[in-house]
């Protein structure tokens, strides 16, 4: 199954939590099978409990497979020098409540054995890019959600790794917040970084995978190719300017003709995500003054792309 | 050594601004300040700085113990709970980082913490000093403020060498059976010897022989403390005698004494009377006609010699370093239990650990105070005895061995008595420094560092 | 009136049950009833001494540990619920602030009358066990040493078969055990060589010791709504040992001055609470000391109490 390209192979990867009496408790993942190429948005969707994360955990080695193999790099997950290639950004921000922005970057740096200088650098970069360059020397514990949320994102990209992995990642967030992220993962594909991004959010993952695996009870019920998968074959749909009503008449004679059933004609619509950010973008040409995290538009210039990694 | 370095400051650095340093900090300030001014001396000088000395580095211990004990169960098991070691370990960072990063936190917050308690003890001491009596308090500096050796006689110091090389001839004489083992033998022995004070009679005399495994420091007198008990009531009156002071290099000094019974007194001997000597001989003359008795010397602990070895501050210096080793041992401990325990739990079974070379040389002490070699050699045997008196051998030789290892193992903790060295004047020599870091440092801390580390990298941290 | 008892019940059996279920609270139980046995076997050569010291080591024992187990779980109990949100969860529903401090509290004095009498009844048999030097009743000392591996055992099958909570259930077996040893310690007949009935007298001590514990809930409760969890218990550290040396530091300056007098009034004084002296010789604590000490825990307590709750009510819960 695994190619030369494979950032990740699973091979009927199976975690099983026991009691005390070590008798099985529950089967968070059932023998699934996955692969992730490199420089892939790879979706890992689920309801809860459906073994998003556990399967994360055991991908960082903070979790034993029962049984199956699973390699990162092509590597067991077990290797400590293998996590220097990759960034993790947790469901929820864990994240020590007496350190600033600045500082957990710094201490993550370190961790990382990046000298002094990549480390200012890089926290600069990274703290313009989450929108928190302006926030002072303000205590995690005294941040929002989302904007300790920007702060995870950051030390996940600290290391500018080759692979990242987003649990929940717009989480907490507000729309505009979660729109970044999403173009912020795009982007980071462009650049051939390789994402995992585990959610429930369906919307997100559409707009940003190329290729998905649906979990249910621990198992894999559906996989593919993002468009394959959501791709209407029995119908087809034209987009075409405004047209007049008599223009329209015409047209749908025309169609009729040629299919048995009656067409359908209506006006696309935005969604609600596309709505929200075209209102904050006209109140913010406003010039209203914004408290709250305010991220920059582009990526974090250290972030290597492919032919730098 | 990055990582190290990164994870001990992160200790550090939330230590500080936490409000758990603050609150140590007050109690340290309560410990070394406000404790010993509650407390009530006898009043003179010297019982002032006494207390100052033991009741401060003590308690200060007590609660740097406690803190540090908490602290590093916590270390690690709270990270588990709040899940940011899930972060770390998402993080090229090996076990073994995590955990000497941890133990180097608080190892130097220690450092730190005792350094300032020993600046205020001995601020503290000096401001004392300053407002005190000149007489008193020159005193006090000769014989509390100084880490001075103590030198016991050589019948007391070479007792266990000489009895038992005479074994074989006191089970001969004594007609001891041979199925008595030789350590009860010995116990009885010494213990009728113990029992045995030094009598001397009017115009009789008593000879003490101390040898020096030193040259005595130049310039510093010798020190003798004694204590004496009369045959009569004396109603307080002092004991007239003549002490007699020879070494082996022909030097003689004499000191008439007046001492009253009962009470610890002493005597310096001048440097230049006792010079280059190796070894010493002191006696006692009971030349006290007036009233004539018998003087009595408890065998084993009525006189000693204080030999200077260095001065104060560097044996408060050695002594916080002693405490600076078994906090950095507690550390170890802590982090171990905290790397698979709650922090309750982890702090309850830390203490277990910390407490068992205690308990251990307690069962050892009770041990040895067990039934003698009489008793034994009184015991009448029956017909039946001989076969479950081999199997009783056989399990208590199989109890014993694992007891006498367990004690070789652990008894070394317990050796170290920091605080109760200073208030005395004792030096607390280089080599106890070292056995210390070498029990704690190089080979306690490491066992625990190896489990620790082996529980880490077992441990599934994602499952909570 | 009925629903306000009806949550009273629910939040305080709910806080007990909780406070069971953390395992320090029954390592410590278990711990104090394991080292209430050994005493016996320690002191079997105290000759003349062996009685007493048995008895006053239990019931130091009985209070030493109750205090670890009260600081910690009245600490835990509102501390942990108000960080958690699981307070707030509480108070958004029907329930008034004054209701659930003090479901908290008597959850936790709950907790603390259960591990007394555990502790209560190891005492009767250690005394039992060693009532005479150098004679120690095999039986009941086995039963006694026996107990808490008995009650881990059957919270270990309970678990294994039906998936109930260990701690709690060890904790629940070991008063169940402990109670049948009693029982089983009273059929034994009487041993001619050291007949010595069970020494009932030490019901009023532990009753004393007990009082002493549920004021140290409440003083701990009190601090907990208001302080973190490792300040609650320096705090509570302090009171007790300012409480035990009281006569010491306050008594003896009370006449001369008003604010050594205002302290003795306000630390709660543990030496009226520990009364075993009055047990050697043959001596009995009068019950009415015993009432007089409650009147006192009584109302020490409800100023705790009140105070608490004043201190809850206007407190910022998460």
């Amino acid at each position: 199954m695994s190619s030369p390209d494979s950032i990740v192979v699973a091979n009927g990867l199976t975690k099983v939590f026991k009691d005390f009496w070590q008798r099985p408790k529950v089967t968070a993942v059932n023998g699934i099978d996955f692969e992730i190429k490199r420089g892939r948005i790879f979706g890992l969707l689920g309801p809860n409990g459906s073994g998003k994360s556990t399967t994360i955990k055991m991908l960082l080695g903070l979790l034993h497979p029962t049984a199956g193999e699973l390699t990162v790099f092509g590597q067991d997950t077990s290797n400590v020098a293998n996590k220097s290639r990759v960034g993790y950004l947790p469901e929820e921000s864990y994240l020590y409540p007496h350190l600033s922005a600045p500082e957990t970057l710094d201490f993550y740096g370190r961790l990382f054995d990046l000298d002094r200088a990549t480390r200012k650098l890089r926290t600069a970069q990274l703290l313009d890019m989450v929108g928190l360059n302006d926030i002072g020397h303000r205590t995690l514990g005294e941040f929002s959600k989302g904007m300790a949320r920007r702060v995870g994102l950051a030390q996940a990209l600290i290391n500018d790794p080759e692979l990242i992995i987003l649990d929940e990642p717009t989480s907490g967030l507000d729309p505009l917040g979660t729109r970044q992220v999403k173009d912020l993962i795009i982007a980071l594909a462009r650049r051939g970084k390789t994402i995992l991004l585990s959610s429930h959010l369906l919307s997100d993952v559409e707009d940003v995978c190329d290729e998905i695996v649906i979990l249910f009870n621990g198992k894999v019920c559906a996989r593919g190719l993002v468009d394959d998968l959501l791709k209407e074959q029995s119908q087809v749909r034209f987009t075409v300017p405004n047209l007049s009503p008599k223009q329209v008449q015409d047209a749908l004679a025309r169609l009729r003709d040629i299919c048995a059933d009656d067409p359908v004609v209506d006006h696309p619509q935005r969604n609600l995500e596309q709505f929200f950010l075209s209102a904050v973008r006209d109140a913010q040409q406003t010039g209203v003054t914004q408290t709250g995290a305010r991220a920059s538009e582009h990526l974090a210039d250290f972030l290597s792309t492919e032919s730098d990694t | 050594m990055n990582q190290i370095i990164a994870i001990a400051s992160l200790s550090i650095r939330t230590a500080i601004r936490s409000r758990i340093l603050q609150i140590l900090l007050t109690l340290l300030m309560a410990a070394l300040v406000v404790f010993p001014r509650v407390l009530i001396s006898d009043g003179t000088l010297e019982g002032i700085i006494r207390i100052m000395l033991q009741y401060t580095l003590g308690s200060a211990f007590v609660v740097l113990s406690i803190a540090t004990m908490w602290a590093a169960c916590g270390s690690i098991s709270t990270e588990v709970q709040t899940r940011t070691l899930h972060m770390l370990f998402s993080k090229p960072v090996p076990a073994a980082r995590v955990w000497l990063g941890k133990w180097l936190g608080l190892c130097v917050l220690n450092f730190f913490l005792l350094t300032g308690c020993a600046a205020i003890v001995a601020i503290q001491v000096q401001l004392t000093l300053k407002v005190a009596d000149a007489t008193e308090a020159e005193i006090v500096k000769r014989e509390i403020l100084v880490g001075r050796q103590e030198i016991e006689p050589d019948d007391v110091r070479f007792m266990e060498k000489t009895i038992r090389s005479q074994l074989p001839i006191i089970r001969k004489q004594k007609n001891i059976a041979d199925d008595v083992p030789d350590s009860i033998v010995y116990r009885t022995v010494v213990k009728e010897i113990k029992t045995r004070p030094h009598v001397v009679p009017t115009d009789g005399q008593h000879n003490w022989t101390f040898t020096l495994d030193e040259p005595l420091a130049p310039g510093h007198p010798l020190q003798v403390k004694f204590k004496m008990a009369s045959s009569l009531d004396r109603d307080n009156t002092p004991i007239l005698g003549k002490w007699l002071v020879r070494t082996d290099t022909g030097q003689s000094w004499t000191h008439q004494s007046h001492e009253r019974a009962g009470a610890f007194a002493q005597f310096s001997i001048p440097y230049e009377s006792v010079t280059d000597a190796r070894s010493i001989q002191v006696s006692y003359i009971n030349n006290d006609h007036q009233h004539p008795s018998s003087v009595l010397f408890n065998w084993e602990s009525s006189i000693r010699l204080y030999a200077w070895k260095t001065h104060f501050t560097t044996n408060l210096l050695r002594a916080c370093t002693l405490l600076f080793i078994l906090l950095a041992l507690i550390a170890a401990v802590g982090i171990t239990t905290g790397c698979s325990l709650t922090l309750p739990v982890a702090a309850f079974t830390t203490l277990f650990f910390i407490s068992m070379p205690w308990l251990v040389v307690t069962i050892h002490e009770s041990m040895s105070s067990a039934p003698t070699a009489t008793s034994h050699a009184g015991h009448d045997h029956g017909p039946n005895e001989g076969h479950e008196k081999g199997n009783a051998d056989t399990k208590n030789t199989v109890v014993t061995s694992i007891h006498q290892a367990t004690y070789t193992v652990l008894s070394p903790v317990t050796r170290f008595h920091p605080v109760q060295s200073l208030p005395d004047g004792k030096e607390i020599p280089v080599h106890q420094l070292l056995e210390a870091l070498f029990f704690c440092i190089g080979i306690y801390s490491p066992i625990f560092a190896i489990a620790g580390i082996r529980i880490l990298n077992r441990r599934e941290v994602g499952a909570v | 009136m009925l629903l306000k008892i009806r949550q009273f019940i629910t939040l305080s059996s709910l806080t007990t049950s909780e406070a069971m279920r953390q395992p320090i609270c029954l390592i410590l139980a278990i711990s104090s009833i394991f080292l209430m046995a050994l005493i016996p076997i320690l002191s079997l050569h105290q000759l003349g001494e062996s009685g007493k010291l048995v008895r006053d080591s239990s019931l130091a024992i009985h209070f030493l540990f109750g205090l670890l187990i009260s600081g910690y779980a009245a600490g835990m109990a509102l501390t942990i619920e108000m960080k958690s949100g699981t307070a707030s969860a509480v108070l958004s529903k029907p329930v008034s602030r004054e209701l659930f401090f003090l479901s908290k509290f008597a959850g936790i004095a709950m907790l603390m009358i259960l591990y007394s009498s555990c502790a209560f009844i190891s005492e009767l048999l250690a005394t039992k066990a060693l009532s005479q030097a150098y004679y120690m009743n095999t039986p009941i000392a086995g039963l006694l040493l026996g107990s808490p591996f008995v009650a881990i055992l059957i919270a270990g099958f309970v678990n294994y078969r039906w998936k109930r909570p260990f701690t709690s259930q060890a904790f629940l077996a070991l008063f169940v055990i402990l109670g049948l040893s009693l029982c089983i310690a009273l059929t034994i007949q009487p041993d001619a060589q050291a007949d010595h009935p069970i020494e009932w007298r030490l019901l009023p001590a532990s009753v004393l010791i007990t009082m002493a514990l549920c004021v140290m809930t409440g003083v701990t409760v009190g601090f907990a709504s208001r302080l973190p969890l490792i300040p609650t218990q320096i705090a509570t550290l302090l009171i007790f040992l300012f409480g035990l040396m009281s006569d010491y530091l306050f008594g003896r300056h009370q006449d001369t001055s008003v604010i050594a007098s205002f302290f003795y009034t306000l630390i709660p004084n543990w030496q009226h609470f520990w009364m075993t002296d009055a047990l050697t010789g043959g001596g009995h604590i009068p019950w009415s000391y015993v009432g007089t000490t409650s009147l006192y825990a009584c109302v020490y307590l409800c100023a705790v109490l009140c105070l608490g709750v004043l201190s809850f009510k206007y407190s910022e819960v998460k």
